[in-house]
């Protein structure tokens, strides 16, 4: 019980947290997939590319946050599996052409749940027209991903 | 002692009740064969026990034709269903028989019903080698045709009832087989009983595993409707309930008492009925056989054969056959017979198979496979179920239409025959899988998730074969025969539904673990529904040999060498797999010979048998490892019966019947690579028979009177290997009581 009341704690610190900047200006946006790298910079120093990820992006209906899933990422070369990763209430702002994401912390789902292993802070990135680019702290692992609309 | 002094044996040519017509085209009725002259004057390796031998032998079951048929094995191991057949080095433990069986001419499509108990047979004959020009799928190893008792053979009505014990079983109990037929106008009927307590011993539930209960009828019509139309139909109804599978785990090189702690058992219901019209003229013989086959039958085992709760396995088949058959035969002149035929059946099956994983097979199978590929500190799977169910429902197909045409010349002292039959078969099988569980991933997941993994689809394939036969025989004399013979046989293909737990083991993890979001690095070993098809088995046959009879003597023997194209082997997976499949073999022959030699002088009757079989793979890699040049599994190298009998006058009303006979088989290998082998053993069998008055008959017979220990079979599951161990020591005694004098 202990365990479900702090997975539940953190659920909700990472709702508040995220949702700050809430723009009218991006309401209307559509979901998309887009098709790049995850670049790991592990605590090691090793530099680690995961090619071909995908990422989806899926915005609330009042366009306030998005959720972002990265499919398949490892986050070093010697795991011996890949794992899908939601990233959820990632606040959207506009500025000029371009969408802003940012996150200050959640904790992200995987394998069923919660996974506060892996809790996602200092998330910032954009859309840009067809790109999409983000960096962020899974843990104290920084991640980065760069990539364009899949076709 | 007496006994002792008969150690060879006896084919003791029937007297009575029974006229011997074991010859094709009678006068007076259809038989089972289909050759168009009498096998004495036909280029074929035969064998032929009549219905006093099968008697005499206690032959009432086909496993008791191992040996006594040269080149010949069924062991007697599994259920009913098993009828594992190899002959002349072919064969194989599950799917398609490698010998097709015909009773009363009749072509019996399933192999589960092949075991059945034999009561009023007029005798046993098997066509060695591939007989597929006129038998078609599945005769490539030759051809068991039994032909029961007709009207006409005008048999006296008898009942007997025989009991005994397996004294040095672990719990011996009460073995029982009771049997009657009985004869009036155009009708013949039969039945049987036969019960047993079991012969082997589950050391874990302390209960025999193989108790046994089934009861056989058969009711047999047959009258000429003219003098040009010949009638005969014949209803064959069996029902069984039984226990099995005394498999014994191996251990330091051996066998264990079995001991496995779910359920297992058979139960079958199989009806079989057949009509034959045969229509002579002056210008032509048309037979037509048709015949209707159903059987229901239920099958479950501990398919982890251990006291543990891995898996279990349910195989519950409801299927129905209709088959029908054209010969025509145009009398064109005394020297020239041509048979021209059209065969066609459809047979349909749904078979439900499901595999439930127990508890210990969720943890050992899945869950320990899968978190030994999590990091730990990311956490690990759990199922929370203390079964799942993996429902297998098939429907599956089958169809056959083949044109065969046979023609024998008969040339002063020579007959040559020549035949082709175009025979195409095809299947489609539909399965619906189902795996369903209850799964949580810790630490992630605070509850058990739902998850369905459905499974669907159809396969079919379909072959279209060339099955040609030459054949010379030359009679130097009344009583020297020549023969040489070439042909081609073939095996049906199949689809491969043990598999499917193999299958939806590996998609319910993969699916398990998408649900999740996670992919393991290595992918799943496993096949797919469509891996699970195999191809047919082709055989061609290059016979020579000779026949001799003069007399009271009688002796043969046959030279072969058969060379196979993908040979049909049962293959178990790699690693802790639970399924097994079968696989073509890239090639493989078997280089063989056979002799048979009776007599019977006076009251004496001898006979013996023996063949040599060196059946080897020409080229078999099953994808780890290849096999070139080692010998086939299963097959025995050799089989020995030798029979003798006598019948002792003691007054004019008063006979003693001796009897007694060697059965050897072996020596096997197990597996592939040949690194387990069986040696060859013999088993004594004995019997002695007090008839008085021509109406009574009491006996004594003995199976396995020296106890031999032996197994008969070996398989793995789950990487364990088990054996199972041959029937031990059985004492039996009867009486039979025949209603009328003669």
């Amino acid at each position: 019980m202990q365990f479900k009341h702090m997975l539940l704690a953190l659920a909700a610190l990472a709702a508040i947290g995220c949702n700050k900047n809430t723009p009218e200006e991006t309401a209307g946006l559509k979901e998309g997939s887009y098709v790049g790298t995850v670049t790991v910079n592990s605590t090691s120093g090793d530099v680690f590319d995961n090619e071909n990820i995908e990422v989806s992006f899926t915005p609330s209906e009042d366009g306030k946050t998005a959720t972002l899933v990265m499919y398949q990422i490892k986050f070093t070369p010697r795991m011996p599996m890949t794992l899908d990763v939601t990233i959820p209430e990632v606040s959207l702002s506009t500025e000029g052409q371009d969408i802003k994401l940012e996150c200050a912390e959640v904790v992200p789902l995987a394998m069923g749940g919660p996974f506060p292993n892996y809790t996602v802070t200092d998330l910032t990135g954009k859309i840009s027209g067809d790109e999409l680019t983000f960096s962020l702290n899974f843990g104290a692992t920084p991640t980065s991903f760069s990539g364009s609309i899949k076709k | 002692m007496i006994l002792n002094a008969f150690i060879l044996s006896a084919i003791v040519l029937a007297s009575e009740p029974v006229k011997p017509a074991i010859d094709t085209l009678q006068e007076s009725h259809v038989t089972a064969l289909k050759e168009a002259l009498p096998l004495s004057r036909t280029a074929v390796s035969a064998t032929t026990l009549r219905q006093e031998v099968l008697n005499q032998t206690g032959t009432y079951r086909p496993q008791a034709l191992s040996a006594q048929m040269p080149g010949l094995y069924i062991p007697d191991y599994g259920a009913s269903l098993t009828s594992t057949i190899y002959l002349r080095g072919l064969g194989s433990r599950m799917e398609n028989p490698v010998m097709g069986l015909y009773i009363d001419g009749i072509p019996i499509l399933d192999k589960n019903t092949y075991d059945m108990d034999w009561e009023a047979l007029r005798s046993a004959t098997l066509l060695r080698g591939p007989q597929g020009t006129l038998y078609g799928r599945n005769a490539m190893g030759g051809v068991l045709a039994l032909s029961s008792l007709s009207p006409f053979d005008y048999a006296r009505p008898v009942v007997s009832l025989e009991a005994g014990v397996a004294p040095t079983a672990t719990k011996p109990g009460l073995i029982l087989r009771a049997s009657a037929h009985y004869t009036t106008g155009a009708n013949v009927f039969s039945l049987t009983y036969r019960h047993s307590d079991g012969f082997f011993y589950n050391a874990y539930k302390e209960t025999n595993c193989d108790p046994y209960d089934g009861l056989s009828a058969r009711w047999k019509w047959e009258k000429p409707a003219s003098e040009n139309l010949f009638l005969s139909n014949v209803l064959m109804l069996g029902l069984n309930q039984e226990g099995g599978f005394a498999y014994g785990q191996v251990a330091d090189g051996k066998r264990q008492d079995p001991a496995y702690n779910d359920e297992a058992g058979y139960k079958r219901l199989s009806l079989i009925d057949g009509f034959r019209v045969r229509y002579r003229s002056d210008k032509y013989t048309l037979d037509a056989t048709t015949s209707l086959q159903l059987l229901s039958d239920d099958m479950h085992m501990d398919q982890d054969y251990m006291p543990v709760s891995i898996f279990t396995l349910e195989q519950r088949q409801r299927s129905a056959a209709f088959t029908a058959e054209a010969i025509l035969r145009n009398i064109v002149s005394d020297n020239w017979h041509p048979s021209t035929g059209l065969f066609a059946f459809y047979k349909f099956n749904n078979l439900f198979a499901p595999v439930t994983f127990k508890r210990d097979g969720i943890q050992a199978l899945m869950l320990d496979n899968a978190n030994k590929n999590i990091p730990k500190d990311i956490g690990y799977l759990e199922i929370g179920d203390n079964t799942m169910p993996v429902n297998s429902d098939f429907l599956i197909g089958t169809w056959n239409v083949a044109l065969f045409h046979e023609s024998v010349f008969e040339l002063d002292k020579w007959i040559l025959t020549a035949g082709l039959r175009l025979d195409y078969e095809g299947a489609r099988m539909d399965y619906d899988c189902m795996a369903r569980l209850h799964y949580r991933f810790v630490p992630t997941m605070t509850a058990d998730k739902p998850l369905d993994v459905p499974y669907k689809g159809a396969v079919n394939h379909g072959k279209v074969v060339l099955l040609p036969k030459v054949s010379a025989l030359y009679e130097a004399s009344d009583h020297f025969k020549f023969f040489g013979t070439v042909s081609k046989g073939y095996r049906a293909g199949g689809f491969n539904t043990q598999i499917f737990s193999d299958i939806l083991q590996n998609i319910t993890m993969t699916a398990l673990m998408k649900d999740l979001g996670v992919y393991l690095d290595r992918p799943a070993v496993s096949v797919g529904a469509g891996n699970t098809e195999y191809a047919p088995e082709e055989a061609w046959n290059f016979e020579t040999g000779f026949r001799y009879h003069k007399g009271d003597f009688k002796a043969s023997a046959a030279l072969y060498a058969l060379t196979v194209k993908n040979q049909q082997l049962t293959a178990f997976p790699p690693g802790k797999s639970t399924g097994r499949m079968m696989v073509n073999a890239a090639r493989s022959r078997s280089l063989g010979a056979e002799a048979e030699l009776s007599w019977t002088p006076g009251n004496w009757n001898f006979s013996a048998t023996y063949s040599f079989t060196d059946a080897r793979f020409v080229s078999y890699n099953d994808g780890n490892e290849t096999y070139d040049g080692n010998r086939i599994p299963y097959v025995p190298a050799h089989t020995l019966h030798i029979n003798a009998g006598y019948d002792w006058k003691l007054t004019s009303s008063t006979t003693l019947k001796l009897n007694t006979s060697l059965q050897g088989t072996g020596p096997f290998a197990w597996n592939e690579a040949n690194t387990l082998e069986e040696p060859f053993t013999l088993r004594w069998n004995a019997r002695a028979a007090l008839e008085v008055s021509r109406k009574w008959e009491i006996s004594l017979r003995g199976e396995n009177l020296m106890n031999t220990s032996s197994n008969v079979f070996y398989f793995k599951s789950m990487g364990n290997e088990f054996l199972a161990a041959g029937k031990p020591l059985t004492l039996m005694a009867g009486i039979t009581y025949y209603l009328t004098n003669i």
